[in-house]
């Protein structure tokens, strides 16, 4: 059992990491000539240009169309059991990624807990750097490959409102000659797509592909059980999920969605708890969440909704991503937060438990076990009831194209390859 | 104070009493008019106020009739009952309620349990107590009720107008529950419709509030059923302004009435009082010697006039009187004159007599021999000294007949003194203290005070000379108005039976005395407005006093 869940694993790990490989024109036999230009709307309200902060599927595609990530830079190897070495290939110092690196690892995100295990990170030359671990870390390679850690250059350059191929020799040429986003309202895109104006919609309310944006509600430890169980019990997640989250979503009843690899059996909905009897005295909570997402706003109006009856009056306080993330390290009441987890079971683990309060989560003792007891461990460990971090749902990214569209893959994250797309001649 | 200036200020006093009493109630009268006023035109808003509410009602009420027979209100009944609900039954009522106008919109199944609310999303599946129970008041009509929203500060109660519609679809009836919430757009409207300042509260807090709070506000009061009161503050600047203005052309006017008070009073004063002052200086110059003086009677009228006439025929009278007084004071005084000449110069013609009809006797006895030469000698002497007295006699006389009118300039009376009394020194016992003090100016005639000043020391001397002398004082003095040239002497006082006529010429209580030497004095006193005074010491002797007119005092 635990040898069909590791080998199921390792394939799916090995198809993610085929999926980043960047596709050659030997290797796009048949396909028409590269060329074209793809026009694009995506359904997105703010932009972020750092990667950093450009963490919802949508926004981590965008930016991804000119940055991305370490692992498709280069090559890993390892040279010890603790070292991790990366041969850039693309155009890029490798000082400029060891900066990117430690600038993670060192901001208040959801996301410092990634690098938690890079001890020390150094550009051995131009193109070479050499990241030590304090422990074997065997996750580390593919939590490069996350979309927060991305940086210049990649397959497009902005040139104005245009995304042009990069001139970049040392990556593979994209097959599309450019590309241009156009940001826009849910219905205009749709219209956009409908007349032909554009022929990819990236935010669209169907899509395949994993889900990975999971949306947490984080409490302060001393609002205890009885808060979990007047959540648990008031709070219907499939519901939530159907009417105030914007589709492809789904709900989350375990720390970690099944779109991790090997967690899908082990995802089932929680019992819900009996209701509580009201609060004697009513308290007042204060509720921060992403100004930017109106998901979470509509989401933060139910739970003010269904919490309120039961005594906890929820203030809402909606703030920017970066005062969000700063005032989630420091301490919340309530907060809504939605992390990009990356698709390996131990970090996404990592990324969750770290949520409040900032406090990083090595799991360490990990690193001990043997690849089956280690998944077995951590699906364990997800499927359990925290009392201050409540798991809600999870997105994914809709997209739709036009039909002349082809060779759309997705990555790991479940992020749309554009630059893997080409245009079949009409 | 003088006449003109007390009735002048009587005119002004009278004139701010009349400010003073009638501006306060001028201006309380017209602020009750201009409140009246004021309340009248809050009135008239109040009743656009209340034609608002009613529109707005109006409104609530066509635009859920015509919901309630939409059919995209029917579609959402049709698949109300599905599970889960269809999206375009959760999200319909967003849809349905901005078209439409409206702020609040709940689609309650027949349990009371929330389809679709477009004011709170959130509530979706939830009971809405409050607005299922207006589905309960008959007549459909547009009430008030508190709904629940959403907001930063958690989930409030707003204020809002609603009614409800059944939408039937077979056997199965979905609630549209909406309306319009009081909220800051319309309190807005609210404030720019009657220009007041629009406040919606409920029984907890201030829902929302439009305009600026004005000045002196009048405030009205519209109760929202039980759920909420709106409150307007009409301004009270209009009031306030008007009031100022007016206060600003009353304090004008009252000024300008009081210099119209004050110049009438001025002319009318002089006009009252023009009669009265001629009267006082025709008195005046009466009191002064200067007889048969009139009061010109033309300008004056009714009592004054009379009044005027009467002192006219007075001072004529007067006159008359004075004349014939005077003319007999002449003759008598002339009489006395002759009378005190011819004994003063009958008496030395006795021993001239006697003498001539000795030496004539002698004559007729025989030759001159020695002891008529002895005779002759004493007799011419006796004679010569009786002539002597009388050439005295007539130079005196004539002295203080022909007394020169004073030349007057100012002059110090101490310093005169000091000059005069320069010249005494002490002799046959007789001692001089003088006394003086700075200053003194008088307006006099040098040699005329001078003579004044040596006849009163004179005057002492002889007094004191039988005593064998005593000190003679001089002293001067300030005394009011007067400056004052005491002489006093030791010796034996003025006799009793001549303090009356102590300054009558030819009176004396001296054997060689002429009785001129102090009615001359008296004389030059009174040619310089002032006066000579007699009196006894305080211990003996007598004391002389000539009171001047100061320069300063005049």
């Amino acid at each position: 059992m635990t040898s069909q869940r590791t080998g199921v694993r390792v394939l799916a790990f090995l198809l993610a990491l085929g999926l980043v490989a960047a596709p050659t024109p030997s290797t796009a036999g048949g396909r028409a000539r590269a060329g074209g230009t793809l026009e694009v709307a995506a359904v997105v309200k703010t932009a972020f240009s750092d990667p950093l902060l450009a963490d919802t599927p949508l926004e981590a595609t965008l930016t991804g169309l000119t940055k991305l990530p370490p692992c498709r830079l280069g090559e890993f190897s390892r040279p010890g059991p603790r070292t991790v070495r990366l041969a850039l290939k693309a155009q890029v110092k490798a000082s400029d990624v060891v900066a990117t690196l430690l600038r993670v690892r060192d901001t208040p995100s959801p996301y410092r807990v990634l690098l938690a295990p890079l001890k020390s990170a150094a550009a051995t030359s131009a193109s070479t750097l050499e990241l030590e671990l304090d422990g074997p870390s065997p996750d580390f390679e593919a939590v490069l490959c996350h979309p927060v850690l991305a940086v210049s250059p990649s397959f497009f350059a902005s040139t104005g409102e245009r995304l042009v191929t990069n001139a970049d020799p040392a990556l593979p040429r994209a097959w599309l000659d450019g590309l241009t986003v156009r940001a826009t309202d849910a219905r205009t895109a749709e219209r956009l797509v409908s007349q032909g104006k554009a022929q990819v919609l990236l935010g669209a309310e169907r899509g395949e592909g994993p889900m990975l944006y999971a949306t947490y509600l984080v409490a302060a430890p001393r609002l205890g059980g009885p808060f979990a169980q007047a959540l648990e019990a008031s709070v219907d997640r499939p519901g939530l999920t159907r009417f105030f989250v914007r589709p492809p979503a789904r709900a989350l009843t375990a720390l970690i969605p099944s779109a991790v690899e090997g967690l899908g059996k082990r995802e089932g909905a929680w019992p819900a708890p009996p209701r509580p009897a009201p609060l004697a005295t009513p308290i007042e909570l204060s509720l921060v969440f992403d100004a930017s997402l109106d998901e979470h706003r509509a989401v933060a109006e139910r739970l003010q909704v269904k919490l309120g009856p039961l005594g906890y009056r929820l203030k809402l306080e909606p703030l920017p991503r970066p005062q969000l993330r700063t005032r989630l390290a420091s301490g919340v009441d309530l907060a809504l937060v939605g992390v990009l987890l990356p698709p390996t079971p131990a970090p996404a683990l990592a990324v969750v438990l770290s949520l409040p309060g900032g406090a990083l989560v090595r799991l360490s003792e990990l690193d001990a076990l043997s690849e089956g007891a280690r998944a077995d461990a951590v699906a364990e460990r997800a499927s359990k009831p925290t009392p201050n971090v409540f798991p809600l749902y999870v997105q994914g990214l809709g997209v739709t194209t036009a039909p002349q569209v082809q060779h759309l893959t997705r990555d790991a994250f479940g992020l749309p390859r554009l630059d893997d797309v080409f245009l079949a001649p009409e | 104070m003088r006449l003109r200036w007390t009735i002048a200020l009587a005119f002004v006093a009278l004139a701010l009493l009349q400010v003073a009493v009638v501006v306060p109630l001028a201006l309380r009268n017209l602020s009750r008019l201009l409140a009246a006023q004021q309340e009248a035109r809050v009135d008239q808003m109040m009743v656009a106020v209340e034609a608002e509410s009613q529109r707005v009602r109006d409104d609530v009420r066509a635009a859920m009739d015509e919901l309630a027979q939409s059919q995209a209100l029917e579609d959402v009944a049709k698949d109300a009952a599905r599970v889960p609900p269809p999206s375009h039954v959760t999200t319909a009522a967003q849809a349905l309620m901005k078209p439409r106008g409206l702020d609040v919109l709940a689609l309650l199944d027949d349990e009371g349990r929330t389809l679709s609310s477009g004011h709170l999303p959130a509530r979706l599946g939830e009971p809405d107590d409050p607005l299922f129970a207006v589905t309960k008041v008959n007549g459909r009509p547009v009430v008030p009720r508190a709904v629940e929203l959403s907001s930063a500060a958690g989930l409030v109660e707003a204020p809002a107008l609603v009614t409800a519609r059944a939408i039937d679809y077979g056997d199965r009836r979905v609630w549209a529950v909406g309306g319009v919430l009081l909220d800051e757009a319309r309190a807005r409207s609210l404030a720019r419709l009657t220009g007041a300042r629009v406040e919606v509260h409920t029984k907890e807090r201030l829902v929302t509030a439009a305009g600026e709070l004005p000045r002196a506000p009048l405030r009205r009061s519209v109760p929202v059923g039980t759920v909420a009161e709106v409150r307007l503050f009409f301004s009270g600047a209009d009031l306030i302004a008007t009031r100022a203005e007016v206060l600003r052309a009353f304090v004008a006017l009252a000024a300008l009435g009081l210099l119209l008070a004050i110049a009438a009073g001025f002319v009318i004063s002089r006009r009252v009082t023009r009669p009265v002052e001629a009267l006082t200086e025709a008195a005046n110059q009466i009191a002064s010697g200067t007889p048969g003086v009139k009061v010109p009677a033309a300008n004056a009228t009714g009592e004054l006039k009379t009044l005027i006439e009467t002192f006219n025929r007075m001072t004529d009278d007067l006159k008359s009187a004075t004349d014939r007084l005077v003319a007999s004071e002449r003759i008598a005084a002339w009489q006395e004159v002759a009378r005190r000449l011819a004994h003063e110069i009958k008496n030395p013609l006795t021993p001239i007599r006697m003498s001539l009809e000795t030496l004539l006797a002698a004559s007729q006895r025989g030759p001159a021999d020695e002891r008529f030469m002895r005779l002759f000698s004493e007799s011419a002497a006796a004679v010569l000294e009786e002539v002597d007295r009388l050439k005295r006699i007539v130079d005196e006389f004539s002295q203080f007949a022909r007394l020169p009118r004073p030349v007057l300039a100012p002059l110090s009376l101490s310093e005169l003194t000091h000059q005069v009394m320069a010249l005494y020194a002490p002799h046959d016992g007789i001692t001089y203290v003088v006394e003086l003090t700075e200053g003194l100016e008088v307006q006099g005639d040098r040699d005329q005070l001078t003579q004044v000043l040596v006849n009163l020391v004179k005057n002492a001397e002889e007094a004191m000379a039988p005593l064998g002398g005593g000190p003679v004082t001089v002293r001067t003095w300030a005394d009011g108005r007067d400056a004052v040239l005491e002489v006093s002497d030791r010796g034996p006082g003025i006799p009793a039976e001549l303090k009356a006529r102590l300054f009558e010429p030819y009176v004396t209580s001296k054997p060689q005395g002429t009785g001129l030497g102090l009615a001359i004095a008296q004389r030059i006193a009174q040619e310089h407005d002032g006066r000579l005074v007699a009196d006894d010491a305080a211990d003996r002797g007598a004391r002389f006093r000539l009171l001047l007119p100061r320069l300063s005092a005049r």
